[in-house]
């Protein structure tokens, strides 16, 4: 079998005592297979045989999607290989990070497996608003990609995508929600932090809330990208049950990125034995996604409970890079992860630490 | 006087003050206790100083190596001379000052205490929470030589959540000073004092920079700049506003500046290897944005970009060589960058990122072997953007006593004629 096919018969059937070997031989093979990867490792000074367990892997920064090509040699050969790009948000230059993806099916199937655990462990199959665009809408989002996906899988005949690359049409979106409601049909929504941010700005205006049944639920990601004032997860929660009467269990915050195939989700008492409130949840990655918070300075793993930068080796990614370390800050515990934030980009030095103080005074 | 900090104390420290403000003081008095004050608080033979030193490098991690240097360059402009003329320039006043000040470096603010102290003025000092020492030394210092004055000197210390103290603050003193940064400058919890005229002055964020012709560090010339610039990144570990983050040299190739970089590196290395040592360990936040530059950098050269990464542990040093960047800051603990510039309207395109936000640049040029036009073009560059200091490579961090420092609004409402 080739190691594509290991790849994928570890994430249909995963045995624990298989990951680390599979791990090795994914390094070895993306070591030969991207030569941007391989550059990366020489010049760290690293011979690829001493490399035997997954904490040894060289990462790689999700900022090496936007400047480098991370792209496998056997791609060129895939006519079914898929290219997305990131949301370009970086601050200053218009950079958008690509990451080739050459055999989609691993990546549809670890996302959907992963998924079915932690947003429909019900197996329920239910109407989909998408206040992301589908594939279809915006081909080069991999977020769209998942949402296309998902909806597929776990999606009934009713369904809406109530946005397009230029916005989200809300009376769209509110008035399939309405419907929803008054006929008693169960919802999906998927969405982004900043659609969600929109959907309850616009219905704390209108000041109508919504009752979806019971057993409806909402998977939102993308966290503060794209919104001036971002909502917090807990806030999130607590407006999906106010305007659409969202369990708050059912209300369920994904962590993914463009650059990485697998994804993390919110571990609620729907998908877990997880009781953490809103504000203090934790992620659960699938078993071929490992995370690890790394010690900036070092790179080497933080003891467990310790923070660190959010470094992710994902099997999923076998067409490119399989470690990433991303830019937000973690901990992470049996591998599990929380997500803390991004650490924040250098800013002018003034004298600025006094004033955030004061400013901190007076917000409370 | 320094004492708890709560409201009622705050308040009692107020009156004693304007008492001792009826008090007449001479200013030669004044003069003599300031300068022989930060002598002493920039002299680790000095007992104060060395206690100023070992108190901060314990508290902060910073080795005391580059708290001396620190120390000494921002104490060096306040000599009797420089006091001396000054005064020459200002009338008294005996309004009551409070300054909150920031903690990003201990002593930011001496500028603007020592000409409120020289105008005859009292000062309340609320120092940030994680440096309260090094105005609680100069006010110990000042009291050593002259009792009368640091009766006009208050330091106090109190945590963020502590709001009673702020609005009392705020209620006894005539004017504040607030160093921080633009967002939050402007901010209710910092409006205006509540007696005098209500005003608050705010030094906000800043950016420094240097700018160096090829005929400046042609030849031996260029081992000459490199020490003092060095001493100008490593001082304060780069966490003031006149800390350089980004050089700037003229070369329209770019290899005059890719082998500067290159020498600067390994001059960096050498300081930090041996002379004057980085902090022993960083805050994670500080930690994970040099990492994230250093990784930007990696694999932009990686991608063929014309960009050169140099770097040692962290903590430690980064020098990064950047062909075509615009001023970028940086995220500090001696992480410069350097880029080429082909003329002044270039230099012009690469500092529009910070336009309005520069505080000071070195600059160096050779008029032995570069025009006068050329030279004055860039000169007048940096002075239009609006830099209030503009000093050779070395000097950064002592800047003169009459530096009008964010933008001179506080020194000029302190030197106008009363």
């Amino acid at each position: 079998m080739s190691i594509i096919d290991d790849v994928l018969a570890f994430i249909r059937n995963p045995e624990a005592e298989k990951l680390e070997p599979l791990a090795v031989r994914v390094f070895r093979y993306q070591f030969e297979k991207v030569p941007a990867y391989r550059a990366f490792v020489e010049a760290q000074g690293l011979q690829v045989e001493d490399v035997t367990r997954i904490e040894q892997i060289p990462a790689v920064s999700t900022q090496a999607f936007k400047y480098a090509r991370l792209e496998n040699d056997d791609a060129s050969a895939n006519s079914g290989a898929k290219i997305f790009l990131t949301s370009g948000t970086t601050i200053g230059r218009d950079e958008r990070g690509r990451h080739v993806v050459p055999w989609p099916a691993i990546y549809q199937v670890g996302a959907i497996r992963h998924m079915r655990r932690m947003l429909f462990p019900d197996g329920q199959r239910l109407a989909t608003l998408a206040l992301h665009p589908t594939a279809d809408r915006l081909p080069e989002s991999s977020l769209s990609q998942m949402i296309s996906w998902s909806i597929d899988e776990f999606g009934n005949e009713i369904t809406c995508c109530a946005a397009t690359r230029e916005g989200i049409d809300l009376d769209t979106a509110i008035n399939f929600l309405s419907s929803r409601a008054a006929r008693g049909e169960l919802v999906c929504i998927f969405a982004t932090t900043a659609a969600c941010a929109r959907l309850f700005g616009e219905m704390a205006s209108r000041d109508r809330p919504i009752a979806l049944p019971h057993g409806s639920r909402l998977m939102d990601t993308g966290g503060a990208k794209g919104q001036g004032e971002p909502l917090s997860s807990s806030e999130v929660v607590e407006l999906a049950n106010r305007w659409l009467g969202l369990d708050p269990a059912k209300v369920i915050n994904e962590y993914g990125m463009t650059e990485l195939c697998s994804q993390l989700y919110d571990a609620t008492i729907f998908n877990s034995d997880h009781r953490e409130p809103p504000s203090a949840r934790v992620k659960l990655a699938p078993p071929w996604l490992i995370p690890f918070a790394l010690d900036p300075a070092t790179l080497r793993p933080v003891a467990p409970g310790q923070v660190g930068m959010l470094t992710f080796f994902d099997l999923a990614n076998v067409g490119s890079v399989s470690m990433l370390m991303t830019e937000d800050l973690g901990i992470v515990r049996d591998n599990i992860a929380r997500v803390i934030g991004r650490a924040q980009a250098a800013d002018a030095r003034g004298c600025a630490l006094a004033i955030a103080e004061f400013a901190q005074i007076s917000n409370g | 006087m320094d004492e708890a900090a709560t409201p009622s104390a705050l308040r009692s420290c107020a009156a004693e003050m304007r008492a001792a403000l009826a008090h007449p003081l001479e200013i030669e008095e004044t003069v003599a206790a300031l300068a022989a004050g930060c002598e002493q608080i920039a002299s680790i033979g000095n007992p104060i100083g060395a206690e100023t030193v070992q108190s901060i490098a314990h508290r902060w991690g910073w080795s005391e190596e580059v708290l001396e240097l620190s120390l000494r360059a921002l104490c060096e402009p306040v000599k009797r001379p420089h006091l001396e003329a000054l005064a020459q320039r200002i009338s008294s006043r005996k309004e009551l000052i409070a300054f909150v000040m920031a903690g990003n470096i201990p002593g930011a603010g001496l500028h603007e205490v020592i000409l409120a102290l020289l105008t005859g003025h009292g000062v309340i000092i609320k120092t940030a929470s994680n440096e309260p020492v090094f105005f609680r030394q100069l006010a110990e210092a000042v009291r050593q030589t002259a009792p009368a004055l640091a009766a006009r000197i208050a330091v106090f210390t109190w945590e963020r959540h502590d709001q009673a103290q702020t609005s009392a603050l705020r209620e006894i003193c005539d004017r504040m000073v607030v160093f921080g940064d633009d967002q939050t400058i402007a901010h209710p919890s910092l409006a205006g004092a509540a007696g005098g005229n209500g005003q608050t002055t705010g030094f906000g964020s800043r950016y420094s920079g240097a700018i160096l012709t090829s005929g400046a560090i042609a030849g031996s010339l260029r081992g000459r700049i490199l020490h003092p610039l060095v001493l100008d990144i490593i001082a304060f570990e780069q966490r003031g506003c006149l800390s350089p983050h980004h050089i700037f040299v003229g070369d329209p190739e770019g290899s005059v500046a890719e082998e500067f970089a290159a020498s600067l590196a390994a001059q960096i290395e050498a300081y930090s290897d041996d002379v004057i040592p980085p902090p022993s360990q960083l805050a994670l936040e500080d930690t994970a944005s040099i990492r994230r530059m250093r990784e930007r950098a990696r694999w932009r050269r990686i991608g063929g970009e014309a960009v050169h990464l140099w770097e040692g542990p962290i903590p430690g040093w980064t020098v990064i060589y950047d062909r075509d960047a615009s001023f970028t800051p940086s995220p500090g603990f001696r992480t410069v960058f350097v880029s080429p510039f082909r003329d002044a309207p270039d230099l012009e395109r690469r500092l529009v990122p910070v336009k309005g936000q520069i505080e000071g640049m070195a600059f160096k040029a050779e008029p032995t072997i570069e025009s006068e036009s050329y030279i004055y073009s860039l000169r007048h560059l940096l002075e239009q953007t609006g830099a209030t200091y503009i000093s050779e490579p070395g000097r950064m961090q002592s800047p003169s006593l009459d530096w009008p420092h964010g933008g001179g609004e506080f020194w000029r409402s302190l030197c106008e004629k009363a």
